[in-house]
């Protein structure tokens, strides 16, 4: 078969067959544009012989559907997060022969210490005040490393994300089973305390695994979201440590509840109290009231909601902030 | 088959300011928007309506000076900027060699980065451990690969992160021009891999400066210019055309259209 070459005086002159051009394999399109020349149209631009029927289009998929897709995939790579997680472990507590249990030891000194303080400040018993103190640092301090941590998701990952196609979920995720692995060691210190103090436990106990899955379950999106405002906007990590930082005294963990009085709405309409409550409440044998189930489950459906269409607007958008 | 389509690509940036990177300004600025006559939105177009074909056993170059929009092009081809207009379509599992510094964790050793890597291409724990003796032996770092990758030199990274990226058998790579810091033995021996990869009837792209490489690799060569394609065509066309600076009129009249 002759050679087409569509740089030779000839073919740009209109010289080239029909058969030679539809055999010629590059570059379709673009000589397309000129085959008018050739007065022979070309409607589909490329080589007959390419097979396009198991290519996959990357865009013009609904940006809803692809965000959809980038969540299902990303949760369902638990082999790839979950060892990301792990080796995030492994690597800052190198050349600890503790490793994580440090952070366990400082948390068991510092609720030692505060409960102690605390409970003499506040005129309390400290076998009732140690348990509150101790099971609601327990789950604040989850909490709160999620919101910090979500802040860099993305951008802790650019080179990741830069370099390679993989759901952005993966990299939430990583940062859930991270947060969730430390607060698993964290755990011993609740266990700890609550047999210390003999805090009777019951089947209602289980409940509180309910508000840890809650825990978790906001703490996706709010390092889905916050993660894409960081990217987007340098300040924001910032702005919410600031914030996170407000949210933990005004959050009913060094002190109750009941002591706000008549000023209880402070607690009544805090996200993060109706989340731990949720969480620590059955721990201690206290009834959950209604409002904080209402309270939690709102912001989880609202905060979700929020996310995901933040997520579905922008996500395609994320590597190109990075 | 792989292949790669790419049907009137344009990539544009927003160039952000720093007064575009805080959220403080840019909430105090909803006010004065209207004073400002200037958009904020200063935009870039990193690649210009890029069309191409890439197919089955090709090896495709690109050249261009910097800021041409060959990374750019790139990390089309791999997947992460999804383009605002056209279209891209790529069949065959990409694996994208861009940076060499990869999830490179220096005080993590060379087994664990192996790992590290691996996941981050995509690979599953039990693939990576499969793969481990055949990397740890292209890499022919030995005992090192227990040590930090700290105490490694330059030269010993880029064999390690090769050996990863090149461990499969991706159906597409697409790589920048890092490949090239090796030693000599060592380029000749990522050739050769790239040879075997090659006769596997895979496709490889490949940015560079370093034309000698381009001609001894590649079968084709895209020039890139201003996020638009100056020229395409055979290596050595292209390359005489580059080393001059002067597109071949014909090549000039099929961009320009």
């Amino acid at each position: 078969m002759a050679c087409f070459s569509p740089n030779s005086a000839a073919s740009l002159q209109g010289g080239a067959s029909v058969d030679l051009v539809r055999n010629w394999p590059y570059k379709g399109r673009r000589f397309a544009l000129q085959a008018g020349n050739h007065n022979h149209q070309m409607t589909d631009t490329l080589h007959p012989q390419i097979d396009l029927s198991t290519a996959k289009p990357l865009s013009r998929r609904h940006p809803v559907k692809a965000a959809i897709a980038d969540i299902r995939s990303g949760v369902g790579r638990w082999w790839m997060w979950s060892a990301m997680s792990w080796q995030d472990i492994r690597q800052r507590y190198r050349g600890s022969v503790l490793g994580p249990f440090w952070l366990t030891i400082s948390m068991a000194i510092m609720i030692a210490t505060l409960g102690v303080l605390y409970s003499t400040l506040m005129k309390m018993d400290i076998h009732t005040y140690l348990p509150f103190l101790c099971l609601g640092l327990l789950f604040w301090t989850t909490t709160s490393t999620l919101i910090t941590d979500g802040c860099v998701v993305f951008v802790n990952s650019d080179t990741i994300i830069l370099q390679s196609r993989m759901p952005l979920t993966v990299h939430v995720m990583r940062s859930l089973s991270r947060n969730f692995i430390i607060f698993a060691h964290n755990c011993l210190v609740g266990l700890a305390v609550i047999v210390i103090f003999q805090v009777h436990q019951s089947l209602y106990s289980l409940v509180s695994l309910v508000g840890i899955a809650l825990i978790y379950l906001n703490g996706f999106w709010v390092t889905l979201l916050f993660g894409m405002l960081c990217a987007r906007f340098r300040d924001v990590g910032q702005i919410v440590s600031s914030f996170t930082q407000i949210l933990f005294f005004l959050t009913p963990i060094l002190w109750h509840p009941t002591a706000l009085g008549m000023r209880h709405w402070i607690a009544d309409f805090n996200p993060a109290y109706a989340l731990i409550e949720i969480a620590r409440a059955p721990l201690l044998g206290v009834p959950i009231s209604q409002n904080v189930w209402v309270i939690a489950l709102t912001t989880t459906v609202i905060g979700w909601a929020l996310a995901f269409s933040f997520f579905a607007r922008y996500r395609a958008r994320i590597p190109y902030w990075l | 088959m792989s292949s790669i389509t790419l049907r009137d690509v344009t990539i544009r940036f927003p160039l952000y300011q720093a007064s575009n990177r805080s959220l403080k300004k840019s909430l105090l600025g909803i006010g004065r928007a209207k004073l400002s006559s200037e958009g904020s939105h200063v935009v870039v177009d990193a690649l210009k309506n890029v069309s191409f074909h890439f197919s089955h056993g090709e090896r495709v170059g690109l050249v261009g000076s910097n800021g041409a929009g060959k990374t750019t092009l790139l990390r089309v081809l791999s997947g992460v900027y999804e383009p605002i207009v056209g279209q891209v379509e790529v069949d065959g599992h990409v694996n994208a060699l861009l940076n060499v510094n990869l999830g490179l964790n220096l005080d993590a050793t060379g087994y664990e980065n192996i790992m590290l890597r691996g996941l981050y291409i995509g690979l599953h724990p039990d693939e990576i451990r499969e793969l481990t003796p055949s990397i740890a032996e292209f890499t022919e770092l030995g005992e090192f690969l227990h040590m930090p990758v700290r105490t490694y030199s330059a030269g010993m990274v880029l064999r390690l992160a090769f050996a990863v990226a090149t461990a499969t058998k991706p159906d597409i790579l697409v790589m920048d021009e890092w490949l090239m810091a090796g030693d000599a033995q060592f380029i000749e021996k990522a050739r050769g891999r790239i040879e075997q990869f090659v006769k596997q009837s895979q496709l490889l792209v490949l940015a560079s400066h370093i034309t000698w490489i381009l001609a001894a690799v590649c079968t084709r060569i895209l020039w890139l210019d201003g996020g638009r394609i100056v020229m395409d065509g055979p290596t050595d066309e292209v390359l005489k055309a580059y080393a001059t600076g002067v597109v071949p009129e014909p090549a000039r009249l099929r961009a320009l259209s």
